[in-house]
């Protein structure tokens, strides 16, 4: 069932007029009445004057002038003035009314705990905007507006219209308004595990973009629980909505990671949230197979939609096992194929991946790997860590910032580094500094190899300045001429593969 | 159980031998063919267990590996997409029959891909122009009659192709059907690149990469005519298309590059390569019985057919 439908469907049941409510949405626009009546008199007094150019209004005033006399004149401005001083008047009395329903807006949904809200809710809520919502008034189109309250002019760029939007990053503007948060209850319907997670990932805490989707995930599974638990408590709620509710509270959690769409996601996450919200869509459709117990009666699903919701936990916790594990695997075991070719590796920054890869290919009697080299944008970066793990394995480690890229290479048998995504037309987003690698690796014709588990392939071409979470995130692209090949949990692929990965894992962008 | 492997290996030999046209993998697909239908598996497993064996003893025979490996898989990957309800059918007989219907489905597809990849390329021939080509390839070879007996005129510089001297082999060809034909030395392409107008490859491999694997001497062929600016045409039937991804000369597996002969007797480190792998930067387009691509689109349709 459509979104609209239930809405529909909803409002029928529920009695229109709730005296609270009606106040607030009827207040609504007197915040921006006292402009009003000002603006359209200096407008018509320019209309009136001389500033108007076009030949017909001209002609109609001078015609105006000759059949008016002098007397009139006077009489009608006289008319004028007193109408200006009584909607001056009026207009005072409104502002210093309308603060109080405003805070009334919000004030029923503190103090009764309940952070987050059902569809019957909702719906009321709209109803009544739909109701009682009047026609917008008209604005001036001019970035500079005149801020009567201060009284100085000052320009107002709006920043968020530059940012393109596309479905994985969350905006809450469309959402009713109980959802928008204000300065009065700032995120007050936000679970704590996401403010956990965004203040960890402000203190930096949070390494990289592996660790940011792994976390997000566990938090996930947190909030789904609690939601659950709550949900159930709550006699309004649709058990045939309940896809439609999730989808509903999860918006305020994910605009609060991203500063309400300012930021895009990181782009894996962006693609694992996308995958959830899927998911998340799929719990409304009816059950293929309905649960049969042995005597051939149907199980009785649990109240609430909990087995569903057991569901996406599932899932949930499935991705995380598949998208970290699974495919940290099976990438250590396609480069296992290289393991008699690869003598000398040299990688740069941190990454699990490969990480792992290395720890693996130095298992056994007589390892092919002799010699690694971990390369750091400066020295103590983040590939000590590398030097942490390796140090007590029998191979002969070197560690150096990227001044001794020229040393590093020699005898090189291939670069090994780890992505933060893959993008449609080849190029991967890679930490800072790798770029002068592949470089050096291209003149050196030494192979450039990047690992990425399938999740980070993204159908995106372009980058981000600044994303949500992990701010302005140490990376660069790599172009995909640079690039030998890609290891990725399906094969080695070719970075022009890139499309096809979308297309086999599904997750191109219209899915 | 299984078949002996020299049963396999002679078996393979008798169908090259019968017919001349005949290439290396359609000839282990066949060889497999047959052994599918004397199959009398009882489970899935068992059968490709078979399969799996009997193309081993084909990669031990003396030709191309690569080929025969290609060909191999994607036989056995063509006939066992079968729809989920058949493989829960209790007589696997039943199953089985799809198998063979699966596989004349798929030998007649190949028996046609020569025809198919020769009419791709007819646009791109020009009358009076010089082609270069390299070493002895039966899709090249096909190829280029077709042309001619379309009335296109062409003249056709082969190289020598040491050390088994097959370009002397695609001269006589050439020559006997009445096209122009002159043989180069392998040392002298770069000599001659500036004259040629394209050149024609066949391949043992088509990579994932989009690279191929081919005769010694096809990379010094391509990186001059990149040098030159001369397109690379690579002419290859999709049965050659490898699941194998060599990141440089080093590291194209040791069974494509040696003879299983030379593998299983000789020290490696004295013995000449057969084949060697052209990075796909150096190849303009690839004519397979699946339309014309670019390199990069091999790396797709591979992962297409094995996902």
């Amino acid at each position: 069932m459509t979104r609209k439908k239930t809405i529909e469907k909803k409002a029928q049941t529920v009695p229109s007029d709730e005296p609270t409510n009606n106040e607030t949405v009827a207040s609504e626009p007197s915040s921006s009445t006292p402009n009003e009546p000002e603006a359209t008199e200096q407008v018509s007094e320019l209309v009136n004057g001389v500033t108007n150019l076009s030949m017909t209004d001209k002609e109609r005033g001078e015609m105006d002038r000759q059949t008016k006399s002098k007397e009139q004149i006077k009489a009608e401005r006289e008319a004028k003035k007193a109408e200006k001083a009584n909607k001056k008047a009026n207009a005072t009395s409104k502002v210093v009314a309308s603060p109080a329903p405003q805070i009334q807006q919000h004030a029923p949904q503190i103090p009764n705990g309940q952070t987050l809200l059902s569809t019957t809710q909702v719906s009321k809520l709209e109803n009544k905007k739909d109701v009682t919502q009047k026609p917008p008034s008209p604005e001036p189109k001019s970035a500079i507006k005149k801020d009567t309250a201060r009284g100085n002019r000052e320009v107002q760029f709006d920043l968020n219209t530059t940012v393109l939007r596309t479905p994985s990053e969350e905006t809450i503007s469309d959402l009713p308004k109980m959802f928008v948060f204000t300065d009065l209850a700032p995120n007050f319907n936000v679970h704590p595990v996401f403010h956990t997670l965004a203040a960890r990932c402000e203190r930096g805490q949070v390494a990289d973009v592996d660790d940011l989707c792994e976390e997000f995930l566990s938090a996930f599974v947190k909030f789904i629980s609690d939601w659950g638990a709550e949900r159930l408590h709550n006699s309004d709620a649709d058990p045939t909505a309940l896809g439609f509710d999730l989808d509903l509270a999860i918006r305020p959690q994910l605009g609060y990671l991203t500063e309400d769409g300012r930021w895009p996601l990181p782009y894996a996450l962006g693609n694992l949230v996308r995958q959830l919200k899927r998911e998340i869509k799929r719990l409304d459709e009816p059950c293929k197979h309905a649960h049969t117990k042995e005597d051939g009666t149907v199980a009785a699903e649990l109240p609430g939609g909990c087995d569903k919701l057991k569901e996406l936990e599932e899932w949930l916790e499935e991705t995380r096992y598949s998208c970290f594990e699974l495919a940290t695997n099976s990438i250590s075991t396609h480069l296992m194929q290289k393991r008699k070719f690869s003598k000398k590796i040299v990688t740069f920054d941190w990454c699990r991946v490969v990480n792992r890869i290395l720890l693996d290919s130095l298992v056994g009697e007589d390892p092919d790997l002799k010699h690694i080299v971990v390369l750091d944008q400066q020295l103590n970066g983040r590939g000590v860590r590398h030097m942490d793990t390796l140090l007590d394995k029998n191979v002969k480690l070197d560690y150096g910032d990227l001044r001794s890229l020229s040393v590093a290479l020699h005898k090189c048998s291939i670069v090994l580094i780890g992505c933060s995504a893959v993008l449609s037309n080849g190029c991967v987003a890679v930490p800072k500094g790798s770029l002068s690698i592949a470089l050096s690796a291209q003149a050196n014709n030494i192979p450039f190899m990047v690992c990425a588990q399938t999740f980070k392939f993204v159908d995106k071409v372009q980058t981000y300045g600044r994303m949500a979470l992990l701010g302005r995130e140490n990376m660069e692209l790599v172009p995909s001429s640079l690039i030998t090949a890609i290891v990725t949990d399906i094969r080695i692929v070719p970075p022009s593969s890139a499309p096809a990965i979308l297309k086999a894992k599904a997750l191109e962008s219209q899915n | 159980m299984f078949a002996d492997k020299d049963a396999i290996g002679s078996e393979f030999k008798k169908i090259l031998g019968s017919d001349v046209e005949i290439s290396t993998g359609l000839a282990s697909i066949k060889t497999l063919y047959n052994i599918l239908n004397r199959s009398t598996a009882t489970t899935a497993k068992e059968l490709s267990e078979e399969l799996r064996a009997a193309a081993e003893a084909l990669e031990e025979t003396d030709y191309s590996s690569t080929s025969i490996r290609s060909a191999c898989e994607l036989f056995t990957r063509f006939i066992s997409l079968a729809p989920a309800d058949l493989l829960d059918d209790k007589d696997f007989t039943t199953v089985l029959n799809f198998y063979r219907s699966r596989g004349d489905l798929f030998i007649e597809r190949i028996a046609k891909s020569r025809t198919l990849i020769s009419d791709c390329c007819r646009p791109f021939f020009k009358n009076n122009s010089n082609i270069l080509t390299h070493s002895y390839s039966k899709v090249v070879l096909k190829t280029l009659l077709d042309a001619r007996e379309a009335g296109i005129w062409f003249h056709v510089y082969v190289t020598e192709s040491q050390p088994d001297s097959s370009g002397r082999k695609m001269l006589l060809a050439l020559r006997e059907k009445g096209i122009h034909s002159t043989l180069v030395l392998d040392a002298a392409v770069g000599y001659v690149m500036e004259r040629m107008d394209m050149c024609f490859l066949g391949a043992e491999g088509v990579m994932e990469t989009g690279g191929i694997i081919n005769k010694i001497g096809t990379l010094n062929l391509a990186v001059c005519a990149k040098y030159m600016n001369k397109p690379v045409y690579v002419m290859a039937e999709s049965i050659k298309f490898v699941k194998e991804y060599p990141l440089n000369q080093a590291d194209i597996p040791a069974d494509f590059k040696y003879s299983s002969t030379a593998i299983k007797s000789k020290d490696l480190q004295a013995e000449h390569p057969q084949v060697d792998y052209t990075p796909p930067q150096f190849i303009t387009l690839i004519f397979t019985d699946l339309g014309i691509m670019t390199p990069a689109a091999v790396g797709e349709e591979l992962i297409k057919l094995y996902t």
